[in-house]
């Protein structure tokens, strides 16, 4: 099978700063979840934002290498043209959720499909029993809990089913019910043959990664598989003191 | 003298179903709190109705022995600190360093204490290199420190934090716990509002569970 | 509770002809009996919309300051009439001049009041609206997007007020001055940050694949059903009826 997402050469510096990461380089097949871990401020976010085409189209920095989705490299793409292919989860729900109510939020990526009206109405039954928010629909985004706001923003993206979701610390404001929800939910996305990239500084919720990205000032420390991350001691109390 | 005395306190926001339902309990001066509950629970209210920053809509709060109702939000503020779930919520300054100073500025500490204090904290919570960059330009991280500094620079008897560990790693939630220690150790109490029990556990005194506006367990 | 229904669920495009038609007139009758029934009959139809004159006059409220400037201008410069308040040769207010001053203000007052029907639709349905008017959808969610903003900004002066008072500070007590000194020092950070979190939410607008193509599709459908075009009918018919029975008995 070939990839959904390949990732070569790639190095982004802010303006006026260091490289945040250097030459980062993985391939992601269908069916696979790749973890991303390190410590706060050491790019993990950045990486996620270069990973859907919203650097360099949207962010100031200088990157190099390239990011290639679908076998198209997305600096001959526009952010709304990656996003077809490419859905992610911003850390800070607040300012991606902007509509009046969260059926709204849901029904948006898929209204920019163009799905037909039917359609979408089935989409939005079927994610939202799938995240068990079904009694959130009529509510107003702005009047729910920081938790629940991640659940609405992981929803609206899976409204879209694209082919790779980027997941950044989705679980950080939620509770051991949601969360563990949440990570059947991904399996389950897993399962139906999603490539996932899923940021996360808590190794324990990166149990269902196949492999894992280990970042840390300025540069990758490792690109592994979780037992072998695990079992590295000297690697771990490298990263994370 | 109880630090907080709550009775009976109820809370709905206009035109919706209620958040808190006749909550009552009591939290003495230092004392170490978690309030712990799942997402929804209402624990962000009750931390918000503790400070004044929303109003019961039945039942009385009473700080030291005085009616909240009469306490303005500065005075409050003077007492207790409160470190916003989004820190992004509590900036207002041009600067880092001037985000930190503001308080200090207006008790009327002098510019060479204020600038000694800035510097402390800007060092201890690692912010030294990002002293004159504009606070909402920062790392998700970065806004979460600088927030929890502005406040601890003030030396409040109580702080309250809405959510602190979300987004830190193992090892800045040691750097936290020792924060926690630090203050605990200076007389001040805290209230953690948190879903993560065990760093509550780790931390607190005691817990306070809430479910579906309801304290479960006070003790 | 029919009533309510029946104004919430006008097609917004009926609505906005309500607002227009009403306006219009309000521009051309210039007898203030006239148009003090038009601003009643605007505050009736946002009432059977929810609205009930509570609320109109509680958002009214914020242009008192404009309507009294108003009525002092009008007073002043185009007096008219038997004197009302005289100090030393100058009259200050005159009859002619309050009803002038009068009218004026009602005219703003039915312009606003009916504008505000375009309120009681669901921002939603009022994108479907300017779409359906051949709007392209990029604007129609700018002015989504508008309404939704500006009361963030208000939100976010407000976070950082409440923010100033936790640091100690008495805003309420402090003098003029130092306000004000206050007021500058938050202005140009509540400013910018309200931008960012614009710019942020236009990016997670893209992100979620909008703008990917030149159309696109909508969950809720708006359609006009025989209610709106009898309305809409009704409103063209009285709206040209009376402005000829106006200008006719003039």
């Amino acid at each position: 099978m070939s990839e959904v997402l390949a990732v070569r050469n790639l190095s982004f510096a802010y303006p006026g700063a260091e490289y945040l990461f250097e030459r980062v380089n993985f391939d992601l097949h269908p069916g696979e979840i790749l973890g991303v871990i390190g410590p706060s401020g050491c790019g993990k976010s950045t990486l996620a934002l270069a990973l859907c085409g919203i650097i360099p189209h949207s962010v100031e920095g200088n990157m190099q290498g390239d990011v290639l989705l679908l076998g198209e490299n997305t600096r001959n793409l526009t952010v709304p043209q990656i996003a077809t292919g490419a859905g992610i989860v911003f850390q800070d729900p607040e300012t991606q959720l902007f509509l009046p109510q969260i059926r709204h939020e849901l029904a948006f990526g898929p209204e920019n499909l163009c799905l037909p009206r039917k359609e979408i109405a089935r989409v939005i039954d079927e994610i939202a029993s799938m995240t068990v928010m079904e009694h959130l629909l009529a509510d107003n985004p702005n009047e729910i809990s920081g938790g629940q706001r991640q659940l609405v923003a992981l929803s609206a993206v899976l409204c879209m089913d694209p082919a790779l979701l980027v997941l950044d610390e989705i679980a950080s404001q939620l509770d051991e019910e949601s969360t563990a929800r949440i990570l059947e939910v991904i399996g389950q996305l897993r399962d139906k043959g999603k490539a996932i990239v899923m940021i996360d500084h808590n190794l324990a919720r990166l149990h269902l990664a196949d492999r894992i990205l280990v970042m840390g000032n300025g540069r990758i420390h490792a690109l592994g598989y979780p037992r072998d991350i695990l079992e590295n001691g000297a690697l771990l109390e490298h990263c994370f003191g | 003298m109880d630090f907080w005395t709550v009775r009976h306190v109820g809370f709905a926001y206009p035109g919706r179903q209620p958040v808190i339902r006749d909550v009552s309990f009591h939290i003495a001066p230092g004392e170490t709190v978690a309030l712990t509950g799942p997402n929804g629970s209402g624990k962000t209210t009750l931390g918000k109705l503790l400070l004044g920053i929303l109003k019961p809509c039945v039942g009385q709060i009473l700080v030291e022995g005085r009616d909240m109702a009469d306490c303005s939000l500065a005075e409050m503020g003077s007492k207790v600190g409160y470190i916003f779930q989004n820190p992004e919520k509590q900036m207002f300054a041009p600067s880092v360093r001037e985000e930190i100073a503001f308080g200090l500025r207006y008790r009327g500490y002098g510019d060479e204490r204020v600038q000694e204090k800035v510097d402390e904290m800007l060092d201890y919570f690692e912010l030294s290199h990002r002293a004159d960059s504009f606070p909402f330009n920062l790392s998700q991280g970065e806004k979460q420190r600088l927030a929890i500094a502005a406040i601890m620079a003030l030396e409040p008897r109580f702080v309250i934090f809405d959510e602190p560990t979300t987004g830190l790693d193992m090892r800045r939630k040691d750097r936290f716990a020792q924060l926690l220690e630090r203050t605990r150790k200076r007389g001040a109490g805290y209230i953690l509002i948190s879903h993560d029990r065990d760093f509550g556990a780790a931390c607190c005194h005691r817990q306070l569970m809430m479910k579906e506006g309801k304290l479960h367990c006070a003790d | 509770m029919r009533r309510l229904e029946l104004v919430k669920t006008l097609d917004p495009r009926t609505k906005l002809l309500l607002v227009v038609v009403i306006s219009t007139l309000s521009i051309v009758v210039t007898d203030v009996l006239w148009q003090l029934g038009l601003f009643l009959f605007s505050l009736g139809l946002l009432h059977l919309g929810g609205i009930g004159p509570v609320k109109v006059f509680s958002r009214l409220r914020r242009f008192l300051v404009l309507f009294a400037a108003v009525l002092a201008i009008q007073s002043l410069f185009a007096p008219a009439g038997d004197p009302l308040l005289t100090i030393g040769s100058l009259h200050v207010i005159t009859r002619g001049g309050l009803i002038k001053g009068a009218s004026v203000i009602l005219r703003m007052l039915t312009i606003i009041s009916s504008a505000m029907l375009l309120l009681t639709s669901g921002p939603m349905r009022l994108v479907l609206g300017l779409i359906h008017l051949r709007i392209p959808y990029e604007i129609a969610f700018m002015v989504l997007l508008a309404i939704r903003f500006l009361p963030v900004l208000g939100e976010e002066v407000r976070d950082a007020l409440t923010a100033i008072q936790l640091r100690g500070v008495r805003i309420k007590e402090i003098p003029l001055g130092q306000k004000i000194r206050v007021y500058t020092y938050i202005f140009m950070p509540v400013v910018v940050s309200a931008l960012l979190k614009a710019k942020k939410t236009a990016v997670a607008m893209e992100a979620r694949a909008f703008r990917a193509h030149t159309q696109r599709t909508y969950l809720d459908e708006l359609t006009l059903g025989r209610k709106d075009y009898a309305i809409m009918a009704a409103t063209l018919l009285t709206g040209c009826g009376l402005c000829t029975i106006y200008l006719l008995g003039r």
